[in-house]
């Protein structure tokens, strides 16, 4: 009986090199601070599909926290400094106590909220799709997604003194779909981004040539 | 006398029969009570961010969360009871 498919040999090659090739650029990715994180282990979201997997998880990098971090450290030294300007003299105890924690309850809140802003405003690589997820104000998300086919081009900003010297920046992703573009700000290694990017593209490509397209 | 307590006199002195801690007292009260609204929020915007990225995170934030809502309701009694 004829064989009806036999599995090209050197197709199975190309696909393993392509996925060597991929762990390779993955792997050298640093995790310091969590904001360039490959293949993120007990980690999902909303919209993902059972079989598809996150291949990298980005978010801003984190020297872009420092301008509120210091703000914060700031602001709970303040009262201190103000003690030794002004005289609070004329304020009744009981007053001063609740001023006191009602200032540092605000410093939090602030601070907390600006982590959470950090924190959850994402972008996704899964296998199949491009993710950015951005929490603009309270209660507020804006989700703007692309298949990885319908991706045409890659392109990379960065520049500055700071992005230089720590070397983050955006890529910016223009897509054939109802959004035309998608921007990861101030990514970490964008470089090694847009690596990840093309080489998704590319096992995207032969996937629909071997016809298994999902 | 300080600048503060100048104008703290001057008031006193337009406004017959004023307690100016009275405001004072009222102030905080409506600060908080927004600020608990505030706070109620955060836990609501908490659990929308961990449906939308559901990771190993989301406990120990959303703990965090209510426990700030916790102290805004206790610092909201103080004033009650305390001013």
């Amino acid at each position: 009986m004829p064989d009806i498919f036999v599995a090209k040999p050197e197709l199975e090659k190309q696909k393993e090199s392509l996925k060597k090739e991929l762990d390779e650029i993955l792997a050298a990715g640093s995790r310091f601070f969590a904001a360039f994180i490959p293949k993120p282990r007990n980690l999902r979201f909303e919209s993902q599909e059972k079989k598809e997997k996150i291949v990298l998880l980005l978010r801003r990098h984190p020297i872009t926290n420092v301008p509120w971090i210091l703000a914060t450290a700031l602001l709970v030294i303040a009262p201190f400094f103000i003690k030794s300007f002004i005289s609070l003299d004329f304020i009744p105890g009981n007053y001063k106590l609740i001023l006191f924690l009602c200032w540092y309850l605000f410093i939090f809140a602030f601070a907390f909220e600006r982590f959470l802003t950090w924190f959850f405003n994402v972008s996704i690589l899964t296998d199949e799709r491009v993710i950015d997820i951005d929490f603009p104000t309270l209660l507020y998300r804006d989700i703007t997604e692309a298949k990885i086919d319908r991706i045409q081009d890659v392109n990379i900003k960065t520049g500055g003194y700071v992005r230089s010297l720590f070397n983050f920046g955006d890529v910016l992703i223009q897509t054939a779909g109802a959004v035309p573009e998608i921007c990861f700000e101030a990514v970490p290694d964008p470089q090694r981004v847009a690596q990840v990017i093309n080489q998704l593209l590319y096992e995207e490509e032969q996937e629909k040539l071997e016809g298994r397209v999902r | 006398m300080t600048p503060a307590e100048n104008f703290i006199e001057f008031l006193a002195k337009t406004i017959p029969n004023l307690s100016i801690w009275l405001f004072v007292k009222i102030l905080f009260i409506t600060g908080l009570f927004l600020y608990l609204a505030f706070a109620v929020i955060i836990i609501r915007q908490v659990g929308l961010m961990g449906k939308t990225l559901d990771g190993e995170f989301n406990l120990p934030l959303k703990f965090i969360a209510w426990v700030h809502l916790l102290v805004s309701f206790g610092i909201f009694l103080l004033v009650l009871f305390i001013l």
